[in-house]
């Protein structure tokens, strides 16, 4: 698997903002780029810099070299299909201090007593514990329920 | 309280392509921690957006959180506009996710999945390492826990993602 990261897709995007830049150069009129033909495309093949036209003042039209604009659009492509979700996940786990000090705290007893059992008999217990859970919030929703119909005393936390 | 048997023999009787991951993934893992939801990943294309939506129907598929009374249409086209979608059923909560942060999407996760028998259902379910990847990915705070959890569980078990029931 390709394993991009922020650096690289960095650069693959620095790439493409370089390619697509406008210089206040590169905008003239379009009456002056058909006065000017041969000279505007040389600058364009040198530069690889798109010319911006305008016409009445105002951007019409981006013309760009053939070579260029084909490097855009293979740019783009790479960036489509960049699998930027990985971009942020290292190829091994790192120790992450904060977690680090999390797992000073985990009741391995626990975890180990899991590990022993099947899969059938985890997902049983976490069905189990739901059910529990589920109980215990239905008999404090009721407790809470009586306790303000018996005139709003505090029921513990 | 959600009905795990029901909603994933739901999925798995439709022929949906999804993988478990979050919390449940955790407690096929070994976690000891509760979970109150189904979170899966589920295959974009058309095919499986007719499976999942066939599957669920009969649950009365809601946004949930979503205030009572408001148009919401069960169906491909819905699904094909928006990605993830957190779901109330009348079997319980379910999160239908199209990506998720460090994963991606379904194919993207295939290959970081193990087989398991659910309910008497063969499911895919995303590996330790790569529940530890994304959900480190998604860099949430209250997840820190369960990561530390599932860290725990991946010293224990050695670091070998071969799973063994």
């Amino acid at each position: 698997m390709v394993t991009l990261y922020w650096h690289d897709i960095y650069c693959k995007f620095n790439d493409l903002e370089q390619m697509v830049m406008i210089d206040l150069d590169d905008i003239c009129s379009l009456s002056d780029f058909q006065r000017r033909t041969r000279e505007h495309i040389r600058r364009l093949r040198a530069t690889g810099r798109p010319e911006v036209l305008t016409v009445n003042g105002r951007a019409a039209l981006v013309v760009h070299d053939a070579a260029s604009y084909q490097e855009i659009v293979n740019a783009l492509e790479r960036a489509r299909t960049l699998p930027a979700f990985t971009s942020t996940v290292p190829d091994v786990l790192e120790p992450d201090p904060v977690v680090e000090d999390y797992k000073q705290h985990v009741d391995r007893t626990l975890l180990r007593e899991n590990l022993r059992r099947t899969v059938e008999q985890r997902v049983a217990n976490l069905v189990a514990l739901q059910a529990l859970t589920f109980e215990a919030r239905r008999a404090g929703e009721a407790a809470r329920r009586r306790s303000r119909a018996a005139g709003g005393g505090k029921v513990g936390q | 309280m959600t009905d795990f048997e029901t909603l994933i023999g739901a999925l798995a009787t439709g022929r949906v392509e999804f993988v478990i991951v979050g919390g449940l993934a955790a407690t096929v893992h070994g976690s000891a921690r509760l979970t109150q939801d189904i979170d899966v990943v589920y295959a974009r294309n058309e095919t499986n957006l007719a499976r999942l939506v066939d599957s669920l129907a009969r649950y009365e598929p809601y946004l949930r959180g979503a205030p009572t009374g408001l148009p919401f249409d069960w169906s491909v086209q819905t699904l094909q506009r928006g990605l993830n979608f957190t779901i109330t059923t009348t079997a319980g909560d379910i999160d239908l996710l199209g990506e998720i942060t460090g994963g991606g999407g379904y194919a993207d996760l295939l290959s970081h999945t193990i087989e398991i028998d659910l309910f008497g259902h063969s499911c895919k379910c995303l590996d330790l390492t790569w529940l530890i990847r994304t959900k480190r990915a998604a860099g949430r705070p209250r997840d820190f826990e369960m990561i530390a959890e599932l860290e725990a569980l991946l010293e224990e078990r050695g670091s070998s993602d071969t799973y063994s029931a």
